[in-house]
């Protein structure tokens, strides 16, 4: 069983390097070779591969693809791997020990499954932010005790339902059948965001998944990165979920059972982006937001009230937002008074 | 011949960064070296994960939401594949013969639990203490009864000593897996004394084995949790009269040990009720006082500090000046002999 671990990267060769250093010390059982993709990097990211490549008893490829965008990167990388499971890091994230060993006997005892993925941790500067992804959300840790295999760490089923309402399953975790992927597609290029999504969902749809429910990975979020500070990680989050949805509705893949649930996550993102425009007085594209969601779900009644009050004038706007402060003014000293 | 035992070592960390790679290093200049190192990371929200990297290919490494102690040494249990298990907390090290001489002493005695052996107390300076068993005499009394031939080893029974002081250093110990299956892992209730608990319910069926060398030391930090020595000391005393209750209402204490365990109780009552009395906390203290006259009815101290916290303060006030001033009229009566 080979397997092919592919590392897109674009102009940082500091974070390469130390990822490199940590993968030279994946201790690994199974043969595997490594595939690293220059997304038109002008550094020097193609020097340090290549000092890499002769430390290392291991191949190593190097890949340019010019066209920007993870998905393209990915794709390139897939294009060019000679394992018969793909997996994928970021330059930013670290794998744990056994990470592969386990994946690939959960995808050995699970032979139908197209796609392993495991538990992840999210740190940032400040320090690990969230230490579990898998058990701190209520649904995702519903699936998972659905469909456990015994009392082992290993959980084996469909997830599309699931998937639609979240997505939790993380790049850097993955370990992907190359034959399902010939079968499902590529990575979607157009997407600049949530591409990954996108190609979840198709292999969800079509294929039974397996978790280990171990953190394995972990998960950077950068400051300066496509993500930024949460507040704005969270929307550009909801953004790209909402656009992969929207695309698997107009194609019509969503099967009828599950429109609904589809529909109202579209609903939702458009929601949570709108009203942080609202809070931030761009009215306007606020109420282009909250049009978009309801055309989606038109029984939702709050988002009607946000649409009529992004007609109402800045002034009354903030004549209420100013009432509002008030009336929980006097209601927080009452809270505290006790005290 | 038999083959070499496989030895699995559980490092529980968390928060440790600036130690766990030199506890890791004491692991890999062991010069017993069939042994497998588990890194349980405890939910650490630090760098420890890419401190360890540069042992990746050595170690197994998991990460766990913050559980505690108990629950992370018990992680690393259910993931150890070799039939002797040894801790190592993470601020601890090892010396390098620690694995091979507890090892060949199982082999030499495998009707044994549990190992244990010296150790020292080390700061980021210096070496504080350089032998802990020694300073306990009831130690180095139980070492001698129980002495193997003329070797610097011991093996014997140790449940009654244990109850009166605990001289094991949790990174001191290894102990066989099929005897943690058979007395249960580590209590993950208590946040505390789990070592000592857990070391009891062995002593209840395993005689114990000692190596009298100095094979672990015990880092003493600055930021560490333990706090001032004083309310260690309560802590300790807290914990042991938690654990033995249990134990007692349980009825998992041998025939024989019951009347040493009613006598260690009402001692471990009559310290933590004399610190709460010290710090005028009479109700407390007298809870602790009536404890202690129910497991041994007659011992007189009880009785009397449980009616003196019945007085009142200003009362037990004057009566302490009244101590102090006759401590200090001795002191004079002392120095003026001289």
């Amino acid at each position: 069983m080979k397997i092919s671990l592919i590392i897109a990267t674009r102009n940082r060769c500091q974070q390469l390097g130390r990822c490199l250093a940590h993968v030279e010390r994946l201790h690994c059982e199974y043969d595997w070779e490594l595939v690293i993709v220059d997304n038109g990097s002008s550094d020097g990211t193609a020097e340090v591969v290549q000092k890499f490549a002769e430390q290392v008893d291991f191949d190593v490829k190097l890949v340019h693809e010019p066209r920007p965008g993870l998905g393209c990167a990915h794709n390139a990388g897939i294009a060019s791997a000679r394992g018969e499971l793909v997996a994928f890091l970021d330059a930013d994230d670290v794998w744990f020990p056994k990470k592969l060993e386990l994946q690939v006997e959960a995808l050995q005892a699970h032979p139908d499954a197209a796609l392993c993925f495991t538990d992840f941790l999210e740190f940032d500067e400040s320090g690990v932010t969230m230490p579990s992804r898998m058990n701190t959300r209520v649904n995702a840790r519903g699936w998972f005790e659905r469909l456990q295999v015994g009392d082992t760490e290993i959980a084996c089923g469909t997830m599309y339902k699931e998937l639609l309402q979240a997505n939790w399953i993380h790049t850097s975790s993955v370990l992907i059948r190359k034959a399902t992927l010939s079968e499902v597609g590529l990575f979607d290029g157009a997407f600049a965001m949530g591409e990954d999504y996108d190609l979840w969902l198709r292999i969800a749809k079509m294929y039974p998944v397996v978790c280990v429910n171990r953190v394995l990975s972990d998960y950077r979020y950068q400051a300066q990165s496509l993500c930024g500070p949460l507040k704005f990680r969270r929307l550009v989050h909801s953004r790209g979920i909402a656009q992969v949805l929207e695309k698997h509705l107009r194609a019509k893949s969503v099967p009828s059972a599950l429109l609904d649930v589809a529909a109202e996550k579209v609903s939702q993102c458009y929601s949570v982006v709108g009203w942080s425009l609202f809070r931030q007085n761009r009215l306007a594209e606020a109420r282009s937001l909250f049009r978009q969601g309801l055309r989606y779900h038109p029984s939702d009644l709050l988002l009607w009230l946000y649409l009529c009050a992004s007609f109402l004038p800045l002034t009354i706007v903030e004549g209420i937002r100013r009432l509002r402060r008030w009336v929980s003014a006097l209601q927080g000293p009452a809270e505290t008074a006790p005290h | 011949m038999r083959s070499k035992p496989l030895v699995s070592v559980i490092i529980p960390t968390y928060n440790c960064e600036a130690y766990v790679g030199q506890a890791i290093s004491s692991v890999l200049a062991q010069t017993y070296d069939h042994n497998e190192i588990i890194v349980v990371d405890d939910g650490s929200t630090d760098t420890t994960r890419t401190v360890l990297v540069p042992y990746w290919d050595r170690i197994c490494y998991v990460y766990q939401e913050n559980r505690g102690l108990a629950a992370a040494r018990n992680t690393g249990i259910r993931e150890a594949k070799g039939d002797l298990i040894a801790f190592l907390d993470a601020d601890d090290i090892w010396f390098p013969t620690k694995l091979e001489l507890q090892v060949a002493a199982f082999e030499n005695r495998p009707e044994a639990g549990l190992a244990f052996a010296d150790f020292m107390d080390f700061d980021d300076t210096r070496v504080t203490r350089s032998s802990r068993l020694h300073t306990w005499p009831q130690a180095m009394a139980w070492f001698d009864r129980h002495r193997v031939g003329e070797i610097e080893m011991a093996c014997g029974p140790m449940y009654e000593e244990l109850l009166a002081a605990n001289w094991i250093h949790a990174s001191s110990v290894m102990v066989r897996r099929d005897v943690l299956s058979n007395v249960g892992p580590f209590d993950e209730t208590l946040r505390a004394g789990e070592d000592l608990e857990l070391w009891l319910r062995v002593a209840r069926r395993y005689p114990f084995l000692c190596v009298n060398s100095l094979l672990s030391g015990y880092r003493y930090r600055a930021d560490s949790l333990c706090g001032p020595i004083g309310s260690r000391a309560t802590r300790v005393n807290h914990i042991i009269v938690n654990v033995l209750e249990q134990h007692l209402r349980g009825h998992q204490i041998p025939g024989e040990h019951v009347n040493s365990v009613r006598r260690v109780l009402c001692q471990r009552y009559w310290s933590l009720g004399w610190t709460y009395f010290g710090e005028n906390r009479f109700a407390d203290a007298r809870r602790f006082f009536q404890q202690g006259i129910r497991y041994q009815p007659f011992h007189r101290q009880h009785w009397l500090y449980l009616c003196a916290s019945f007085l009142p303060l200003t009362v037990i006030e004057s009566i302490r000046r009244m101590k102090r001033w006759g401590r200090t009229l001795g002191g004079r009566a002392e120095t003026a002999a001289q």
